[in-house]
């Protein structure tokens, strides 16, 4: 998955903000004292500056302590990924100069309004779908209340009231969410310049490249680029791999571990594959005692403690790679689709829809699971972990239904974030029809400002239907070129994998069961020598039980 | 009397040519290419086309304790593609980590249908570790050109409901001859 900078919220913080900010607290805050960064910081969290009290206001101006704010996971995942470390003192030291970061700094670091304009304007797509003359379906208000509970507090209440109320109407509660987002968009509107605009619209040619990637410190950097470099071996070795890595101009996405709970072991953000620091040391800690695992867990929970464990140890490093290796490949696909699709670039500059898009999965999954297919083939004691291995049966059981339970299973899991090719049209006629009302009401700016911005819707849905091309030709083509030869070494691949399984197995029976199915596998695949070991293990298996 | 028998028939073929109306909370799914229609969950998403055999994916429900935790899907596997009979995309479930697989040939609307219920284990989330059962219903039905799959999956706690949503969307099912 890619991670949208949009999908990770600050609530409490902003919560706490508008308390502290009550007029009933204590003597208001005159505006004209603020400067243009407080203010901005100030509209970027949604807080009105009229209502700041003179007590918060020397909270914000004071240095941020992130253990009084009671961050929840995705919140700290949130600055961590800003480059921020936590430190235990509760200060939070950030690039680029790693000074303590004030509580105005880190509003501003939240952009809770765009948050908001991102969820409100996703309402108003499924909302558009809706018969206005009717009562809301059980799809909006399901939709509406998943934002509410991951989300507190990020759609007001007289929104959330519009969809609450029994009988509601879909025509009313569009209405409430459209008045809404026009008066959003106008809000974001007002902060691009027609400049920013003009330079939206010119189409380009490639997606821009990133600049060189900021660490932050040795350790981290030395981390990174010993397990960048391994991986790049393990690329090299098999053919998918090798396909990656030339895809990518020999250039791999740095890999980080970083402190981050998003709700996903991996994930792709701001060029770089970045690990979850909890998994990596569950990864680290494996076979060792109960004892020694959590010594070890504390020692490198540290900050920085495990970016230089990692840059040290090469049998660490070796661990964490063979834990993450096809995962690692998945994000790296991510990278790939970063560089490569213009249709990315697009939705960074606003005209396409930000979002997890399926497609986008569906090839970074099928190219983990080729990767993998490669390496089992070619590696008699390979293995998949229990999740690949699922996701590969279903691969060689049926190709479309694979993307299929990819789409939902994407979904269910990022309801908010998720979308298809599909959404971003609809959200891109949901955009384009705001642009043509602010137009009507509007004088020559706006008329001009919007016209740009359907200039730019024009050139996104064009680069939308180019990526749906690709992304129909990369599916055929594997189809045609490739998924008949895989499906019929896939026997070989599926005995080597349930082997391995086997091996992980605590239960002897699910051991046993796994040894069957292991042989189930070696006996299509013609493999004699692996019949007769599997043969021999199940029968004194069978013993044993 | 015979005006009013012939237009007593008339009316019967009618009646007969007019499906029945849906159920609450479900209603009729219609594509033109190929002319397929059969019921689905109002409420859920669909996914259509998308290249290969896919024709419509459902997903939902849209509300509850899990979300588009189950899907309702329909596909056309044409002849000379990867599976070159129902039976052949059958035995490929079985191969592919299917468990407690319980198939049934019958017959239905006056053409073969394979019935399959089979259990598999699947990732419980995208990007993190853990597993679950999930239950599939799978209807393989011949015909001119290949075959159609109707298929409804969901995780096995879920599977009396699920069984309703595919039920109703094979009893409804039209096909193309």
């Amino acid at each position: 998955m890619t991670l949208q900078r949009s999908t990770l919220l600050n609530m409490k913080l902003v919560l706490a903000a508008l308390l502290w900010a009550s007029p009933a607290f204590c003597a208001l805050v005159d505006p004209a004292r603020l400067t243009p960064f407080e203010r901005a910081a100030l509209e970027d969290a949604d807080v009105d500056p009229a209502r700041l009290t003179e007590e918060r206001y020397a909270l914000l101006k004071g240095p941020f302590d992130w253990r009084k704010e009671e961050l929840s996971d995705a919140e700290r995942s949130d600055l961590v990924l800003d480059g921020c470390r936590l430190e235990d003192d509760g200060r939070a030291l950030c690039l680029p100069d790693k000074e303590p970061i004030t509580g105005f700094q880190a509003l501003s670091r939240r952009g809770r309004r765009a948050a908001r304009h991102a969820a409100i304007e996703r309402v108003l797509a499924v909302l558009a779908k809706e018969d206005p003359s009717k009562p809301l379906s059980p799809q909006a208000r399901g939709y509406v209340r998943k934002i509410d509970e991951a989300h507190p507090g990020l759609l007001p209440d007289a929104l959330l009231q519009a969809v609450s109320l029994p009988g509601a109407n879909a025509g009313g509660a569009a209405a409430a969410f459209e008045t809404a987002y026009l008066d959003s968009t106008r809000f974001f509107d007002g902060r691009r310049s027609l400049d920013d605009l003009r330079e939206s619209v010119v189409p380009v040619p490639a997606p821009p490249s990133r600049g060189p990637q900021a660490f932050y410190d040795d350790a981290e950097s030395r981390a990174s680029a010993a397990l960048t470099q391994s991986m790049a071996e393990e690329l090299n070795k098999n053919p998918v791999g090798r396909e990656l890595a030339k895809s990518l101009g020999g250039v791999l996405p740095p890999i980080v571990v970083l402190p981050i709970q998003a709700g996903a072991e991996a994930f792709y953000h701001g060029g770089r594959v970045v690990l979850s620091e909890g998994s990596v040391l569950d990864q680290l800690a494996e076979g060792l005692d109960g004892k020694r695992a959590a010594a070890l867990k504390a020692r490198l929970s540290k900050p920085g403690a495990l970016a230089a464990h990692l840059s040290s140890d090469a049998a660490a490093r070796a661990k964490v790679l063979a834990a993450n290796e096809g995962t690692i490949v998945h994000e790296m696909t991510h990278g790939l689709q970063e560089r490569r699709d213009v249709f990315n670039a697009e939705q960074d500059r606003g005209n396409v829809l930000s979002a997890n898009y399926a497609e986008e999965e569906h090839e970074a999954f099928l190219t983990e699971l080729r990767y993998l297919h490669a390496d089992l083939l070619a590696d008699p004691d390979g293995s998949m972990s229990d999740e690949d291995l699922s996701r590969y049966e279903s691969l060689v059981s049926d190709f479309d239904r694979f993307r299929d339970e990819i789409t939902r299973s994407y979904a269910e899991t990022f309801p908010d974030g998720a979308g298809t090719l599909k959404t971003a049209r609809e959200v891109a006629a949901l955009r384009a029809e705001a642009s043509q009302k602010l137009m009507r009401g509007g004088g020559w700016t706006q008329t001009l400002r919007q016209a740009l911005k359907l200039a730019g819707l024009a050139t996104g849905a064009a680069e939308t239907d180019a990526y749906e091309q690709a992304y129909a030709g990369r599916m055929e083509s594997f189809r045609k070129l490739e998924y008949s030869a895989l499906v019929r070494q896939s026997p070989l691949v599926l005995a080597r994998a349930w082997k391995a399984k086997a091996a992980r197995e605590t239960d002897r029976l699910g051991r046993v069961h796994a040894l069957e199915t292991a042989l189930e596998h070696a006996l299509r695949s013609g493999d004699q020598a692996l019949v007769a070991e599997l043969r021999e293990r199940v029968d004194r298996g069978r013993r044993a039980r | 009397m015979r005006r009013l028998l012939a237009l007593g028939a008339l009316l019967t073929i009618a009646a007969c040519r007019k499906p029945a109306p849906p159920p609450a909370g479900f209603v009729r799914y219609e594509r033109e290419r190929p002319a397929v229609s059969f019921l689905v969950p109002e409420s859920w998403r669909v996914v259509e086309d998308g290249g290969g055999s896919r024709l419509a994916s459902f997903i939902g429900p849209a509300d509850g304790a899990r979300p588009y935790s189950r899907s309702l899907g329909l596909y056309f596997h044409e002849t000379g593609g990867v599976y070159a009979s129902v039976d052949e995309y059958a035995a490929a479930q079985k191969r592919a980590g299917a468990r407690a697989l319980d198939a049934k040939d019958r017959t239905w609307k006056g053409r073969r249908l394979l019935e399959i219920t089979l259990t598999r284990s699947a990732p419980r989330r995208l990007h993190a570790s853990g597993m679950e059962d999930r239950r599939e219903r799978l209807a393989l039905i011949p015909s001119s050109g290949g075959f159609f799959l109707l298929i409804a999956s969901a995780p096995a706690g879920e599977a009396a409901v699920s069984d309703e949503a595919y039920g109703l969307a094979l009893e409804s099912l039209v096909l193309p001859k």
